[in-house]
């Protein structure tokens, strides 16, 4: 049960991260956030 | 697309190729060594055939088999309790891939907690496997984490009460070596404590022998560590040793520190259990840089100072402590055993034959007792 | 001829060492059986005590944690001295305790005349500041002394030995103990 609640948790961030490198213009604000983006897509594949 | 999404869709698709690219070599940990048993083998079995609840689990393991034409006493070797020793694990295949058993049975378990063989410790640095060369070429081996991997028992609980009743700190739930006698219904690494209970109850091990190496500023370390069941064999054990010119210690099993092989395999299997320990410079905080080349020759310069400064418990000088002296301890630790074994009960002789000389190990290396790759 | 020689080597040889064995057991004191052996710190080495004896053949009580009533029907002590912390822990002792445990036994053992020995077998390993308290108590009550070479590498034991006129013996080895046993205890009967 806590390994489904952390994955929807994980899920919602990676989502919120993706949409936040969609919308944003800077580009080095994407960077940033894609840097981090890989660190919760890792983590989402249980791949720590 | 404005300028900005396509931006954004390109480093997207650049994350998703470091995901892949950095989770394939994630995911090469959970490949297992090749190990080729000696033709010698009866049968090779699993953990899940002792107690199914393992079955199809990353905590199943290969359970080797050697039984002799004649009767005698029965053996069991755990390797690989805590997959960041490799002396305990490469001793464990050497048997596997050498031995011949004339009389009684030994029972040995290379990767007794497969799970943390599946993982590295994260902020070690340690490498993720060691080769060592054959004659056939290189074999590697994986080094892995002390404890079992937390994708497969997660969350850690901030307190763990184990099987035996000991309050711990959560991490420790993980522990195999802190796990006994296990929980049919527990976690992983209980339900793999609960699987060796088995194999030592089905098999009626005479003698069990868990395989370990720890720090070389540890105390308990070039020791036999045993339940008061053993403390007879371990004496006659330690001066064969002696006569053999290899210096070790006794230390009993402290009743009151529960859920350990060398207590609960004696309380709760009834078998006589014993622990060896070996010195690993590669397993203490005082080393330097972690490497595959630290894992096997055991030189560090802070261990040297270390032993200079008398904060030691065993000789440290520039040759270090290689794996070959460490493997060569526990294959000598484990012959005298056996003969201790049969000095005190006759009719529990084990025959082990091939046995690799532990000072043959010690001069030639642990490569020529391996089988070249196939 | 050569029959006659290797015969007469191996007489020699038998010789030599019946009398080595015998000027030893003349220089250093007779115990008699049977005995008690006990630990003096709780090391784990006091079981390699009880294997030693029995491998030389003495009627011997091993009991780690012994009392001084458990004497009442022995004729030696034997005092196997090494501090293991974890071992004293085990026997629910602190070090005081075990000083105390000791110092009764050894009272004892003067009230009714019986010979202390000592052993230390475990080496340099098993020195330190809480095993040389103890040996430092303990051994000038012994009538002799066997301790293992490497134990002895600061002269801890000789120095104790030779103030207080206590018979010492170095061996090597652990195993190298059993011989010198069995020729310093009488036969029984």
């Amino acid at each position: 049960m806590i390994q489904i609640i952390y994955h929807f948790l994980v899920l919602y961030l990676t989502f919120h991260l993706i949409w936040f490198v969609i919308r944003e213009k800077k580009f080095w604000n994407q960077l940033s956030g894609v840097i981090v983006l890989i660190m919760f897509l890792l983590r989402l594949l249980l791949i720590k | 697309m404005k300028k900005h999404q396509a931006t954004a869709f390109l480093l997207l698709l650049l994350a998703a190729l470091v995901c892949f690219f950095a989770g394939r070599e994630f995911l090469t940990m959970h490949e297992e060594e090749a190990v080729y048993p000696s033709p010698h083998l009866t049968i090779k079995k699993r953990l899940s055939d002792y107690f199914p609840g393992l079955k199809n689990s990353p905590g199943d393991s290969s359970v080797y088999i050697f039984e002799g034409q004649k009767m005698g006493g029965t053996l069991l070797i755990l390797g690989g309790t805590h997959p960041n020793e490799p002396a305990g694990f490469i001793t464990a295949v050497l048997l596997v891939e050498n031995l011949e058993v004339t009389q009684g049975k030994v029972i040995i378990v290379p990767r007794a907690n497969n799970s943390g063989f599946m993982h590295s410790d994260p902020q070690e640095g340690n490498p993720q496997r060691y080769s060592l060369s054959t004659p056939g070429g290189p074999r590697w081996f994986r080094y892995g984490s002390r404890l079992t991997n937390p994708i497969h028992q997660w969350p850690d609980s901030v307190l763990y009460v184990n099987p035996a009743g000991q309050k711990l700190s959560g991490t420790e739930s993980r522990n195999l070596n802190r796990s006994y006698p296990g929980r049919k219904h527990g976690k992983l690494t209980e339900k793999i404590a609960y699987a060796i209970m088995q194999v030592i109850d089905n098999e009626k091990a005479d003698l069990a022998v868990d395989l370990h190496e720890a720090a070389p500023e540890y105390p308990v370390i070039n020791a036999i560590v045993f339940h008061e069941n053993s403390a007879e064999l371990a004496a006659v054990t330690l001066m064969t040793l002696q006569m053999e010119g290899v210096d070790i210690r006794l230390e009993a099993s402290p009743p009151n520190l529960r859920g350990l092989s060398h207590r609960e395999w004696g309380d709760f299997a009834k078998t006589r259990a014993v622990l060896l320990e070996t010195a690993n410079t590669s397993h203490g905080r005082l080393k330097g840089r972690p490497s595959a080349t630290l894992i096997i020759n055991g030189k560090d310069k802070n261990y040297m100072k270390a032993a200079q400064l008398g904060l030691l418990f065993v000789p440290f000088d520039e040759d270090g402590i290689s794996l070959k002296q460490r493997v060569s301890r526990h294959l000598a630790s484990l012959r005298a055993l056996v003969s201790g074994l049969h000095e005190l009960h006759p009719d529990l002789c084990i025959q082990l034959d091939n046995l690799p000389n532990p000072i043959e190990v010690q001069k030639v290396g642990i490569g020529p007792y391996l089988t070249p790759s196939k | 001829m050569k029959k006659c020689l290797k015969f007469l080597l191996i007489l020699i040889s038998a010789l030599s060492l019946f009398f080595v064995s015998e000027s030893f057991a003349q220089s250093h004191p007779r115990f008699e059986q049977p005995l008690l052996i006990t630990s003096a710190g709780q090391s784990a080495d006091v079981q390699i005590g009880g294997v030693l004896a029995k491998r030389a053949g003495l009627m011997a009580t091993l009991s780690k944690n012994a009392t001084y009533q458990e004497l009442a029907d022995k004729k030696t002590l034997a005092l196997v001295i090494g501090v293991s912390m974890k071992g004293l822990g085990a026997a629910g002792l602190d070090l005081d305790q075990e000083k105390t445990r000791v110092t009764d036994l050894i009272e004892e053992a003067q009230k009714k005349d019986i010979p202390i020995l000592c052993l230390h077998l475990g080496g340099e390993a098993r020195r330190g500041e809480l095993s040389d308290q103890m040996i430092r108590a303990f051994l000038p009550y012994a009538q002799m002394v066997i301790v293992v070479k490497s134990g002895n590498k600061d002269g801890l034991f000789t120095q104790i030995c030779t103030d207080k006129k206590i018979s010492l013996l170095e061996v090597d080895r652990t195993s190298e103990v059993q011989e010198p046993l069995k020729s310093i205890f009488a036969p029984i009967g």
